[in-house]
């Protein structure tokens, strides 16, 4: 990784750190968020038809980091 | 065309300490400012504990993300590229995690699926980006497979994002790793 974007990484963690210790309106909005089920969620009916799609994804993961390494 | 650069991005005014909450403004075509939320998202007792939902937008009145509005950023690739970089940092703090996008409407599914496309070179040191397509099964007599209320039983399946499909082939969900 680039040394600017890890620099950038860096900011932002240094700013996670300073809102831990802050009480700040923005994070008393967040905790009023609600969570929508996404279409993947909907679409897992049991434990394992999870695992199946985890095993998928594991696969799917494993390839495209082949394929990025050969620039397919 | 959005175009990532992840040396060009907003700075947060606001993240939260476990990284899964983002904050920073951006300037709207009319140059009024307005502060977006960036979000990730795991479903309450998920049977995918390891998959994290995407959400951004502006605050609404309650404080809520309105992932549904189109605003018109001066600098939309900047835009994006600051919520690439926050994704690459939510990951860098939880390397096992995936980041799942929905797509709220086609217009967002189709600027995901472009922008995944188009920047597969900047993006690729960095990032994993899977697409997920959902199959009903063929059985053996012809027919197709049914769930209990008689309707197609469709599953979903991943594989590497084919960056030769293109905005007319969307794909129903997409999802990214750390390429680590």
């Amino acid at each position: 990784m680039k040394d600017s974007i890890q620099n950038k990484i860096n900011k932002i963690q240094e700013i996670a750190l300073a809102s831990a210790s802050e009480k700040n309106i923005k994070v008393s909005r967040d905790s009023k968020e609600s969570t929508n089920i996404d279409n993947l969620t909907k679409s897992i009916r049991n434990k394992k038809e999870a695992e199946l799609f985890f095993s998928e994804l594991k696969s799917a993961i494993d390839l495209a980091k082949k394929n990025a390494a050969t620039n397919v | 065309m959005i175009k990532i650069n992840l040396e060009d991005t907003f700075e947060a005014i606001y993240v939260s300490p476990n990284f899964d909450q983002y904050i920073f403004e951006s300037v709207l075509k009319d140059s009024t400012i307005t502060q977006l939320k960036v979000k990730f998202t795991n479903i309450a007792e998920s049977l995918l504990p390891n998959v994290y939902n995407l959400a951004f937008g502006p605050f609404d009145s309650n404080g809520k993300i309105n992932d549904s509005v189109n605003l018109k950023h001066k600098d939309s690739n900047k835009v994006f590229s600051t919520i690439i970089l926050f994704s690459i940092t939510f990951l860098k703090n939880n390397p096992h995690i995936s980041i799942g996008i929905d797509g709220s409407d086609d217009l967002r599914a189709n600027l995901y699926h472009r922008m995944f496309r188009y920047n597969y070179k900047n993006l690729k040191d960095f990032l994993v980006i899977i697409g997920v397509d959902w199959y009903v099964r063929l059985l053996r007599n012809g027919t197709i497979e049914l769930d209990n209320n008689g309707l197609a039983f469709f599953k979903p399946k991943p594989e590497p994002f084919d960056f030769q499909r293109k905005t007319n082939d969307l794909y129903r969900y997409y999802m990214f790793n750390l390429n680590q």
